[in-house]
C-alpha cells in the first residue's frame, strides 16, 4: 500500500507540527470495551479470537479506545494530543477486513471551544493536504439539545424515544416518539396501572410485592419490585401528563433548523427567547467556537450546521461533524469526529477527563499526497 | 489439474443427524420415501449408503456439523434446523436452500424475560427496561444465549442497543436465576422448562418458529453423478410428499365424467388419466381433506362403486424439489 504509506507521512507530519504525538497502540485489543461502548452489533464487525484463558480479544477496529486506554494507563493527569495512523480492521462485505486510518484525539483540555475547533481544523488541513481542498462539513452540536431538553423538563422515557428517533435521521418529524408508545399489552396493564395511580413510590412498591407474591413469584432477577413499581408509576405519569402540543412544536422547529454556524444559533436564540427559555451559556460556547474555526481559517460560511445531526449517542456527547467528499458517489464521510467527554470514564479513568477527536479514512481519499 | 473430471464424478452427500430424536425421525422420513440408509460397517459407522441409489454417500454428522459442511459446501443435501442454519451462516439464503419443511423437529427460539417482571410484555418494553438499567446502574442488560447472530439481529430490528450477550452453551434458562444473565434467548417447544425456570415469552418475542428442513447447499460441487443422485432422492421424497396429500378416488360413472363439472375448481381434484367415457371408471385425484364432499357430489351424479385410496407414491414430472434446487445450482 505505497499510496497509503505516504498518505500516513503527510499525515503524522502535519500532525506533529501540531503538537500531535504520535500513539502507537497494540494491534490486539481487549474485545470487551468495544462491545460495551459500541454495542453487540460490532461484534458481527470486528475480528475476535479467545485466549487460553478464555478472555475475548479482537483486532483494533478503530485507534480512539486503544489510545485512550493507553492515556489512563499511563496514569497522566495533563492534558495530552495524541495523532496516529495506521492499519484498522473489520469485517466488511466485498472490502478489504485491513484498512488505513488517520487521527488525533484530544484529553483533558479544559477549553473547549478552542479545541473543538482545532481538532476540526486539523481534519480539515489532513485531508486537505491528502488533495480534498473542498470538503462539504457537516456539523450538529448535541449537547444543546440537551441542553434544551432539560430546560424543556421533557421526562427521561420520552427524551430517550426522541433521542433515538433523531439518531435515526428523522429529523423534525421525530418528535412524534415523544408520545408514548401506542398501548402495547395495555390492556392486560390497565387494571395494575389504576391500581397504583396516585400511590407514593413506597406503596407502589409494596402493591407490586404483594401482585407477586399472589402470583407466587419468588425470584425477581436483576430489577428489585421498586423498579418495576417505579416503571409502572413513570408510564402511568407519562399517560397522564403527555409532552404537551407546544414543547413538541418547538422541539419541532429546532430540529428543523439548518444553515451555517452562524444563522443556525441567531434562529437557535430566537426560538430559546421566545420560549423563554434560557440557553446562553450553550449558545455563547457555540458562537465561540464558531469563532475559533474562523481563525483557524476554516470557511465558517461552508459549514452546513443541523440541529438534527446526532450520531451515536453512547459515545458522543456535544459537538460532531462530518466531512465529505462532494465527487465520492457513495454518501460515506471521509472524516468524522466530535466530542466524547464521558468515554475515558467508561473506560476506567478516575477522574472525568474531557476529550475530543476526530478521525480519517485514508482509503477514501482517492487524491494521492505526493 | 487432472482433478476437473472428477468433479462429475463426486458422490452425492447426505448428511443427516446422527443421533437422537432428529436421527430417529430423518431415518424414518428417508424410509417413508423409499430410500433406506446402509452403514456397511455396522451402526456405529459414520458413514453409509443409500440402498437403490447410485452415487449418494450418507454422512452421519451433529447438527451443527451439518450446517458447517452444507454452508462450506462439504455436504449437498443436509436435515438441519432451521434455528442453526440462521444462526451460523453469516448469508443463509445465498449459501443454501431450504428445499422442505420435514414436519418434524418444531420448535421457537424465543426471548424470555423472569415473570417476576410484569410490566415487561413486549419487546418496547424490554427496550425501555435496558435503557433504564445502563443509565441507572450503569451496566448492560445481559441476555444469556447460543443463538448470538439471530439475538443480534432480531433485536437490532427492535431497535434495541443496550444489552450484552452472555455465550452460554448449555442449560440457558437456568442463567437468571444463576445470577449470570437477566435473560434469556432460547429454543423452546412447549415453553415447560421456561416456566419451571420461572421465566415468560414476550409476546413479540418469538424470533424464529424453527423445524427440521431438508435442506440444500449451493456451494457445493454439484457433478453430474450428484445431480443424478440428487434427483433420485428428491423425486422419490416428493412423490412421497405428494401421495401424503392426496386420496385416490375411482368409481364407476354412467355419464362421461366431463357432466361431473369443475372438479378442480370446487375440490382441487384432477383427472391424472384423462377423462371417462359413459359407463367407465373415473381416476380422480383429491386433496385428503375434501375427499368427502367429492364423494357426495359423485354419489349425487350417479356414481357407484366410489372407492377412495391413499397411494404410496405419485411420482409427477414436474417436481417442486428439483426445480428448487436447479434454480440455485
Amino acid at each position: 500500500m505505497p499510496a497509503n504509506a505516504a498518505s500516513i507521512e503527510t499525515v503524522i507530519a502535519l500532525f506533529a507540527r501540531e503538537g500531535y504525538a504520535r500513539a502507537e497502540p497494540a494491534i490486539l485489543q481487549p474485545a470487551d470495551v468495544f462491545l460495551d461502548l459500541s454495542g453487540e452489533d460490532i461484534r458481527r464487525r470486528i475480528f475476535m479470537t479467545q485466549d487460553a484463558d478464555g478472555r475475548d480479544w479482537c483486532l483494533r477496529p478503530e485507534y480512539t479506545i486503544p489510545v485512550a486506554l493507553d492515556h489512563i494507563a499511563s496514569g497522566s493527569s495533563e492534558p495530552a494530543a495524541y495523532a496516529y495512523a495506521g492499519p484498522v480492521f473489520r469485517m466488511r462485505a466485498g472490502e478489504p477486513g485491513e484498512f488505513a486510518q488517520a487521527g488525533i484525539e484530544s484529553f483533558g483540555r479544559e477549553d473547549f471551544a478552542a479545541t473543538d475547533a482545532e481538532i476540526m481544523a486539523l481534519t480539515v488541513e489532513a485531508t486537505a493536504a491528502l488533495g480534498l481542498s473542498v470538503p462539504k462539513i457537516l456539523m450538529g452540536d448535541v449537547a444543546l439539545l440537551v441542553a434544551l431538553l432539560d430546560g424543556l423538563s421533557v421526562p427521561a422515557g420520552a427524551r430517550r424515544r426522541l433521542m433515538r428517533a433523531v439518531v435515526q435521521g428523522r429529523g423534525p418529524q421525530a418528535v412524534d416518539a415523544l408520545d408514548p408508545p401506542a398501548a402495547e399489552g395495555g390492556s392486560a396493564h390497565a387494571g395494575l396501572l389504576k391500581a397504583l395511580e396516585g400511590q407514593d413510590p413506597k406503596a407502589a412498591k409494596a402493591f407490586v410485592e404483594d401482585v407477586l407474591s399472589i402470583a407466587g413469584i419468588s425470584t425477581v432477577g436483576g430489577r428489585s419490585a421498586g423498579d418495576i413499581a417505579e416503571r409502572f408509576l413513570a408510564r402511568a405519569a407519562e399517560r397522564e401528563n403527555p409532552v404537551n402540543a407546544d414543547v413538541k412544536a418547538l422541539l419541532a422547529q429546532v430540529l428543523a433548523i439548518k444553515g451555517d454556524p452562524d444563522s443556525a444559533s441567531a434562529a437557535l436564540r430566537a426560538l430559546a427567547d421566545q420560549a423563554l427559555l434560557d440557553l446562553g451559556r450553550e449558545l455563547d460556547a457555540f458562537d465561540e467556537r464558531t469563532g475559533f474555526l474562523a481563525v483557524r481559517g476554516v470557511d465558517v460560511g461552508t459549514i452546513a450546521f443541523q440541529a438534527a445531526f446526532a450520531r451515536n449517542l453512547d459515545y458522543y456527547t456535544g459537538f460532531i461533524f462530518e466531512l465529505h467528499d462532494p465527487d465520492r458517489p457513495d454518501l460515506k464521510p471521509v472524516a468524522g469526529g466530535g466530542r466524547y467527554d464521558n468515554v475515558l470514564g467508561r473506560l476506567g479513568a478516575t477522574a472525568p477527563i474531557p476529550a475530543v477527536g476526530a478521525s480519517i479514512w485514508l482509503e477514501r481519499l482517492a487524491g494521492d499526497a505526493a | 489439474m487432472n482433478e476437473v473430471p472428477l468433479v462429475n464424478d463426486a458422490p452425492l452427500v447426505l448428511a443427516v443427524p446422527s443421533k437422537g430424536r432428529l436421527q430417529e425421525n430423518a431415518t424414518a422420513f428417508f424410509a417413508r420415501a423409499g430410500l433406506k440408509f446402509v452403514k456397511s460397517r455396522g451402526e456405529r459407522d459414520y458413514r453409509g449408503t443409500i440402498a437403490g441409489v447410485e452415487g449418494a454417500e450418507v454422512a452421519f454428522l451433529s447438527a451443527s456439523e451439518i450446517v458447517a459442511q452444507l454452508a462450506s459446501g462439504a455436504a449437498h443435501l443436509g436435515i438441519t434446523g432451521e434455528d442453526l442454519v440462521r444462526e451460523q451462516v453469516a448469508d443463509a439464503d445465498a449459501a443454501v436452500e431450504m428445499l422442505t419443511p420435514l414436519g418434524f423437529g418444531h420448535a421457537n427460539v424465543v426471548v424470555a424475560v423472569p415473570q417476576a417482571w410484569i410490566d415487561v410484555r413486549s419487546m418496547a418494553d424490554l427496550d425501555d427496561v435496558a435503557s433504564t438499567m445502563r443509565i441507572r446502574q450503569g451496566r448492560k442488560l445481559r441476555v444469556a444465549t447460543k443463538y448470538v447472530n439471530l439475538t443480534r439481529r432480531y433485536f437490532a430490528s427492535h431497535g434495541l442497543a443496550d444489552y450484552r450477550i452472555v455465550e452460554s452453551l448449555g442449560a440457558t434458562e437456568g442463567a437468571p436465576a444463576a445470577g449470570t444473565a437477566e435473560i434469556v434467548v432460547d429454543i423452546t417447544t412447549t415453553g415447560a422448562t421456561l416456566s419451571a425456570n420461572a421465566l415468560k415469552i414476550l409476546d413479540d418475542g418469538v424470533m424464529l418458529a424453527s423445524e427440521a428442513n431438508l435442506v440444500a447447499s449451493v456451494r457445493a460441487p454439484w457433478g453430474e453423478r450428484a445431480k443424478e443422485a440428487a434427483n433420485a432422492i428428491l423425486s422419490r421424497i416428493a412423490a412421497e410428499e405428494e401421495a401424503r396429500s392426496v386420496r385416490e378416488i375411482r368409481a364407476r360413472l354412467d355419464a362421461a365424467s366431463d357432466t361431473l363439472g369443475d372438479l378442480a375448481g370446487l375440490f382441487g381434484a384432477r383427472l391424472p388419466f384423462g377423462t371417462s367415457v359413459p359407463g367407465g371408471i373415473v381416476t380422480i385425484h383429491c386433496p385428503e381433506k375434501a375427499v368427502f364432499a367429492l364423494v357426495d357430489h359423485l354419489a349425487k351424479a350417479g356414481a357407484d362403486d366410489i372407492t377412495v385410496s391413499a397411494p404410496a407414491y405419485v411420482f409427477r414430472k414436474a417436481n417442486p424439489l428439483i426445480e428448487r434446487l436447479q434454480a440455485r445450482i
